[in-house]
């Protein structure tokens, strides 16, 4: 429940924050990009070094194979899309394309490249790269799966002339243009073309690498180049001399890697890094600080990337059957406790998510009600969140068979089966720990029985994979545009093969609602379509939706132009006085 | 004792393989697959193919594939083949070894720098030779003036006062006080924000000068070094008045007195220097254990050194990492036991080892 | 005077020809030097108490009342909440408070055939134990459901709470009282309570749990982890020991061999390797780091053992009881063991002390599961400010160890003939 904190799981001491985010980034929708208007900076405004930080080193920096958000961060700077969505308006505008088209039937979308487009390396941007980086998702040889799946109704990618492309779908989706333009940077062929040909297995005898294992260093269109990463300590970017858009205001943007949220704040306060996020807890820690509003300022903003927090009910159980052959098979039961809506919302009301909203999170936040961002046309304006309400859920709970039937304290069903279920959770975490054992109690004062069970993220992966639980806690992170596709999560489609709808949650009317909007183009006909799911969402309560995460960002006040849009906030669009400047960038900031 | 040498050297073989064969054993047999693990928790989201194929790389290049021996399930390895997978892993390690070829880490897989556990000790080495030497000498430095001290005033104030303090220091947690220091003492935080919270350079250490560099370092390597001597210091202060004062009571020392000589020649020139001995083979024997137990000092001022680098493989399951460090400790553990009896029996005479 | 089965020491004679006294043994004699320290006294008191206040923690902190009269029904619902393996844990503790009476019953009947009244006293302890918990384990089901007590304290005519009655887990309704510093100073809080209010002596954690009611039950993993974890130490030590050093040889050279290699790797991380790598379902994390804490940790027993035996080796009475028949098994266990318990009871408190170290330790690497001073100790450090959280566990474990260091330092003076007062 912390935001995007990552580790490398280098340590398990790690794994204390790994959790959430990790799951937010390797399991989410893809953050897709959004950028602030650029301003025009004269010679004044330009220079200095903006410092970040993370809190775990990413595992590499390829803009297609990368897998977590430290890499998201730094490639933002070093790679460009088709399009990017306005951090402001939330529409989406074209970036390395000028305009784009959508034909009548919604099935082609044709993007017309900027001319003056080009790589760091002078090269100009054509067709052939848009279709070789459209290539490298696709390929099964390539380790990009969490784009590919955005990309699986897609057809074929074609190059018209230099600077023209068409993309051609197998189905109307609304999020035709998104889905093209604006999931995977666009790399230069030239340069890449042989790292993708060679046979991995022969890559080393040729000496060259295969694409999968190219680090860093990497060509793209950005504003900044990659200049060093010195393991474990720091990332380096500098400014790109043939940039072929407007120049950023800073000349270096580095960041450090620092392990300890504590460490990164006092290196913040001692006036070592400009921009840090940080957790709830050190928002309230620092906002009464003396230097607050002097020499830095606390940001806490909601933006569609923030995600929410919450609690999956396995609605089937699985069993596996081998049969005589050695063949298994999944078969499918419907749980013998969750399966029923009126159970789901029983905890629902067993959990009071505003106590834990003021008291855990420093009312940084909200109570999230359904899959969509409060702030989206998506979510409808009525729908209000169950109240904690033991009576209700006693209530419910009784209705769905669930009775104390022998006085002695416990729930049982008419069968006699006591009420008892195994409650999975990622170990190491403390606000995990924290949730858990609050809940646990809660829950035991009702009567229901639970045992948490912690396991290492690698085992958790393999359950939620193979839907091997009762319940998990865990976390999406959102998209970065303001709708967001419920398919990947809730379609019946998204069950089997691994998707991504582990507690199996499976509805008819759900499924027509989601595969008609998707493929609605007109904005108000999608906008009640996807109302109606989200009320649905809510009432039979696959999930116990907690928190709506909100971000929260230490920025030092000599920075200027920093804004709050409605989508976040954009580094790029930042710049420092040159009497803030340290140092001239040589090798201090 | 040129021979006695010898044959611990010799004895020191076996007992290294003996070391490290558990090691591997544990780690080898445990139940569960560390390279998936691994491969899962960097990557996430893995293509499948991609998963595999790295997969097999790694554990091809570390021998951690298990092969049927003799099982009458072709698909299934059983409790007694794994047995035999293992020794056979170990001795693949060893002949590997032996040629200079110490495995990869599993866990700098997707990274730019050296793979080698070799290189990835020596680059922490130094973090980790500077701070725990400067620790022990001004253990040394420290600890035998007060357990000398202590040792004379025995039974006053000074005597009493020093062995509450002592013991007091010695039953403060490391991570209790690294934490109070960082807190306290570092900038960023509350109180006095003399010293630096992180790292053992400053930034732009590449450009400093040699004396630059020497106070930077130094100044950045206070609060830690302060939080590795303090517990080692207690023992070894405690340690010295117990050895000083048996020999203070010993008869060599009343005939000395009797003798006759000043008292100041008997306590520094024949007592002290005799129970300066189990001191220095203590010190000698706690090298090791500074080095393998710094992890905390090293977690909480964010220092790159070595005991990080075990711990961490060891919590990863991190083989050849896990491997190399066994060797490198095991060895310097024999060795430090070696000196000791060494500097023993040259101190003392009547020790014979032959 | 010899049978071959006694080790009395000879009585004494005075100066005047007249026996001084009833005779002495090795262990009343270090037994009687550790009286006459204060400081091993005090820490002895110490650590007394604090198992004392671990085993009746439910008593001074919880929902769960002692007594409570309803309708004119009186139950003691606290009796029917205590789990099993607090039952044995306070027979056990009385038990062991009684010791002395049982030696001293057994006394006469010991000394008549020559064995060790002390060992007879705890053997029929032992007994007793087992069969205690045999009973309890095999018929009872301790009640674990909520009772609502504390809300319903009102319809109760008579309710006795335990000392500071709040729910030793907290739920929502606990929440409000997050992170309060301790009651009593109420200028801090003044919303939350009046000063001097002793509602939460020592303040509440980071989710309304109250702190003195966690030091207590963390009381417990950390008297666990250094009886258990030193005691299976203590056994693989002692045994291994006096293998080495009553059969010697190649079984020697062996053993020795065994326990240079455990001592050559650097202990914690032999412990973080076994802790990562014993699945869950072979053992509850609760006890992993227990057992691994022992199983690493016998070597320095196992060195004083082996050299006690091997002391003693030569020595007359022993070769005189071997020559007249005595079984090996028998030397060893009232022999060689009794006298060479003194040093390894130094050690052992020593290890002790070491063990709740190395819980800090790793709790601090994120290893430990089970709520205990550690885990305290580490969450607490992360909010320095909220310092009542840390100042408290980290007493508690300062506290602890420098009791165990203090009576092991005095169980050495003890042993030492030149220090003796």
């Amino acid at each position: 429940m912390t935001d995007q904190r990552l580790t490398t799981g280098r340590t398990a001491w790690g794994w204390a924050v790994f959790a959430f985010a990790a799951a937010a980034a390797a399991m989410c929708a893809l953050i897709a990009r959004s950028r602030a208007e650029i301003p025009d900076f004269n010679r004044e405004q330009m220079g200095g070094t903006l410092r970040r930080c993370f809190s775990a080193e990413p595992q590499n920096l390829n803009p297609i194979t990368g897998k977590d958000l430290y890499e998201r961060y730094v490639n933002d700077y070093v790679f460009q899309r088709l399009l990017q969505y306005n951090v402001e308006t939330g529409d989406l505008e074209g970036v390395l394309a000028e305009r784009w088209d959508i034909s009548d039937d919604g099935l082609e979308v044709t993007f017309h490249l900027r001319p003056e487009a080009c790589f760091s390396d002078g090269h100009p941007v054509t067709a052939e790269d848009v279709v070789f980086s459209y290539n490298l998702v696709r390929n099964e040889e390539i380790d990009a799966r969490s784009m590919a799946s955005y990309l699986s109704k897609c057809e074929r990618c074609e190059a018209l002339d230099a600077h023209t492309v068409r993309f051609v779908w197998k189905e109307k989706y609304f999020k035709v243009a998104e889905s093209a333009g604006n999931i995977f940077a666009i790399l230069p062929k030239h340069l890449y073309e042989k790292h993708v040909e060679v046979d991995p297995e022969e890559a080393e005898a040729k000496g060259i690498k295969h694409f999968n294992d190219l680090v860093q260093d990497f060509v793209g269109t950005g504003p900044y180049v990659f200049k060093s990463w010195k393991t474990g300590r720091l990332i380096t970017l500098v400014r790109n001399p043939r940039y072929w858009g407007k120049p950023r205001a800073f000349d270096r943007i580095t960041f450090q890697i620092i392990t300890e949220e504590q460490a990164s704040v006092q290196a913040f306060l001692s006036g070592d890094l400009d921009y840090v996020p940080i957790t709830q807890e050190w928002r309230d820690k620092l906002k009464d600080h003396a230097a607050r509003g002097k020499a830095f300022e606390i940001y806490v903003y909601s933006s569609p990337a923030g995600g929410y927090s919450y609690i999956g009910w396995n609605s089937a159980q699985y069993e596996t059957l081998v049969s005589p052959d050695g063949k298994t098979q999944r078969i499918e039961h419907p749980h013998p406790i969750f399966s029923d809506w009126r159970v789901r919302r029983a905890m629902t009301h067993l959990v009071d998510r505003r106590a834990l909203l003021k008291y855990l999170y420093y009312d940084i936040g909200k109570v999230a009600t359904g899959p969509f961002w409060s702030q989206s046309p998506q979510y409808p304006p009525d729908v209000q969140p169950w109240p904690y309400d033991r009576a209700e859920a006693m209530r419910l709970l009784a209705e769905a068979g669930w009775k104390d039937r022998d006085g002695d304290g416990w729930l049982e069903n008419e069968a006699g089966k006591r009420f008892v279920f195994e409650w999975t959770m990622p170990s190491g975490h403390q606000q995990t720990m924290d949730l858990a054992r609050i809940i646990k109690e809660e829950l035991r004062r009702a009567g229901i029985e639970v045992e948490a069970k912690f396991v290492d993220w690698p085992v958790f992966v393999l359950t939620l994979d193979r839907r091997d639980f009762d319940a998990v806690i865990l976390a999406w992170g959102g998209s970065g545009a303001l709708e967001h596709d419920p398919y990947q999560i809730w379609h019946t489609d998204a069950i089997a093969d691994q998707g991504h709808n582990f507690v199996s949650f499976r509805n008819a009317k759900a499924d027509r609602l989601i595969e008609e909007a998707r493929s609605e183009m007109d904005d108000a006909r999608r906008t009640r379509l996807f109302r109606a799911f989200h009320h649905l969402v809510h009432d039979l309560q696959p999930y116990t939706f907690f928190i709506e995460r909100e971000s929260l960002r230490l920025v030092r006040t000599r920075l200027r132009n920093v804004k709050v849009h409605k989508l976040g906030m954009d580094p790029e669009e930042w710049w420092i006085p040159r009497e803030h400047r340290l140092g001239d960038g040589a090798g201090t900031p | 004792m040129r021979t006695y040498i010898l044959k611990r050297l010799l004895l020191m073989v076996p007992t290294l393989v003996g070391i490290t064969l558990l090691t591997y054993a544990i780690v080898r047999l445990a139940p569960g697959d560390p390279v998936g693990a691994m491969i899962r928790m960097q990557a996430g989201n893995v293509n499948p193919r991609v998963f595999e194929r790295e997969a097999d790389r790694i554990r091809q290049r570390l021998g951690l594939k298990d092969y049927n021996f003799w099982g009458a399930d072709p698909d299934r390895i059983d409790a007694a083949e794994k047995i035999v997978n293992a020794f056979y892993g170990y001795g693949r390690w060893v002949w590997h070894m032996a040629q200079g070829d110490f495995g990869e880490s599993m866990q700098q897989r997707t990274t730019e720098g050296s793979k080698d556990p070799l290189d990835l000790y020596v680059e922490r080495a130094h973090v980790s030779v500077i701070l725990n030497l400067i620790a022990e000498v001004l253990i040394f430095l420290i600890a035998v003036p007060v357990g000398l001290m202590a040792a004379r005033y025995s039974g006053r104030l000074f005597d009493r006062g020093s062995t509450i303090v002592l013991l007091g220091l010695w039953s403060l947690p490391q991570v209790l006080a690294g934490t109070l220091l960082l807190s306290l003492l570092a900038r960023g935080g509350i109180g006095l924000e003399g010293f630096p919270y992180a790292g053992l350079h400053g930034a732009g250490a590449e450009t400093m000068g040699w004396g630059e560099w020497f106070v930077d370092t130094l100044w950045h390597a206070t609060l830690p070094v302060l939080c590795l001597v303090y517990g080692g210091l207690a023992y070894l202060a405690k340690l010295g008045r117990a050895s000083l004062l048996e020999n203070l009571r010993a008869d060599y020392v009343r005939t000395a007195r009797a003798k006759g000589l000043p008292e100041r020649r008997v306590v520094y020139h024949h007592a002290l220097r005799n129970s300066l001995l189990p001191m220095i083979t203590t010190m000698v024997m706690m090298l090791p254990m500074l080095l393998g137990g710094s992890v905390v000092v090293e977690r909480i001022f964010t220092i790159p050194g070595m005991g990080n680098l075990f711990v961490g493989a060891a919590m990863q399951r991190d083989l050849a990492v896990i491997m190399f460090g066994t060797l490198v400790y095991g060895t310097l553990a024999l060795l430090s036991l070696l000196l000791a009896d060494i500097l023993y029996a040259w101190a003392d005479p009547r020790i014979r080892y032959d | 005077m010899t049978d071959g089965r006694t080790t009395r020491v000879a009585t004494s004679v005075t100066p005047g020809g007249e026996p001084a006294g009833p005779p002495r043994t090795y262990g009343s004699i270090v037994w009687g030097q550790l009286k006459k320290r204060p400081s091993a006294m005090v820490s002895l008191a110490f650590i007394v108490l604090l198992a004392l206040a671990a085993i009746l923690a439910p008593f001074i902190g919880g929902e769960v009342p002692i007594r409570w009269v309803e309708g004119g029904e009186a139950s003691w619902p606290i009796f029917r909440c205590l789990t099993n393996g607090e039952y044995v844990a306070m027979v056990a503790f009385l038990l062991g408070a009684l010791l002395p009476i049982t030696i001293r019953l057994v006394r006469p009947g010991a000394e008549q055939v020559g064995a060790s009244p002390m060992l007879r006293a705890l053997a029929i302890h032992a007994a007793v134990l087992a069969v205690v918990a045999g009973l309890l384990f095999g018929m009872r089901e301790p009640e674990r459901s909520y009772g609502f007590y504390l809300e319903r304290a009102d319809e109760a005519e008579t309710a006795w709470f335990p000392l500071i009655a709040y729910p030793r887990n907290p739920g929502f309704s606990e929440l409000p009282f997050k992170e309060q510093p301790p009651s009593w100073l109420g200028w801090l809080a003044p919303e939350s309570y009046p000063p001097g209010s002793w509602a939460h002596p020592l303040g509440t954690g980071r989710i309304g749990d109250d702190v003195l009611i966690r030091i207590l039950y963390g009381a417990r993993t950390a008297l666990n982890i250094g009886f258990v974890a030193v005691g299976i130490s203590l056994a693989i030590g002692v045994l291994l020991g006096a293998i080495s050093g009553n059969f010697g040889g190649w079984v020697d050279l062996v053993l020795m061999r065994v326990a240079e290699i455990v001592m050559s790797i650097p202990r914690l991380i032999l412990i973080i390797i076994m802790i990562t790598v014993i699945p869950e379902r072979w053992i509850p994390p609760i006890w992993t780091v227990v057992l691994v804490l022992g199983v690493t940790g016998w070597t320095g027993t196992y060195r004083l053992m082996r050299a006690e035996l091997f002391r003693i080796r030569g020595e007359d009475y022993m070769t005189a009881a071997r020559a007249l028949g005595v079984r090996t098994g028998r030397l060893l266990i009232r022999h060689a063991i009794p006298n060479g318990l003194a040093p390894i009871l130094v050690g052992a408190t020593f290890g002790i002390a070491g063990a709740v170290f190395l819980e800090v330790t790793l709790a601090f690497l994120g290893l430990v599961q089970t709520p205990s001073w550690g885990m305290m100790l580490n969450d607490g450090r992360q909010h320095l400010e909220y310092w009542w959280l840390w100042v408290t566990s980290g007493s508690a474990i300062f506290l602890t160890v420098f009791a165990y260091n203090l009576l092991g330092e005095g169980i050495r003076d003890a042993i030492d003939p030149r220090l003796r007062i």
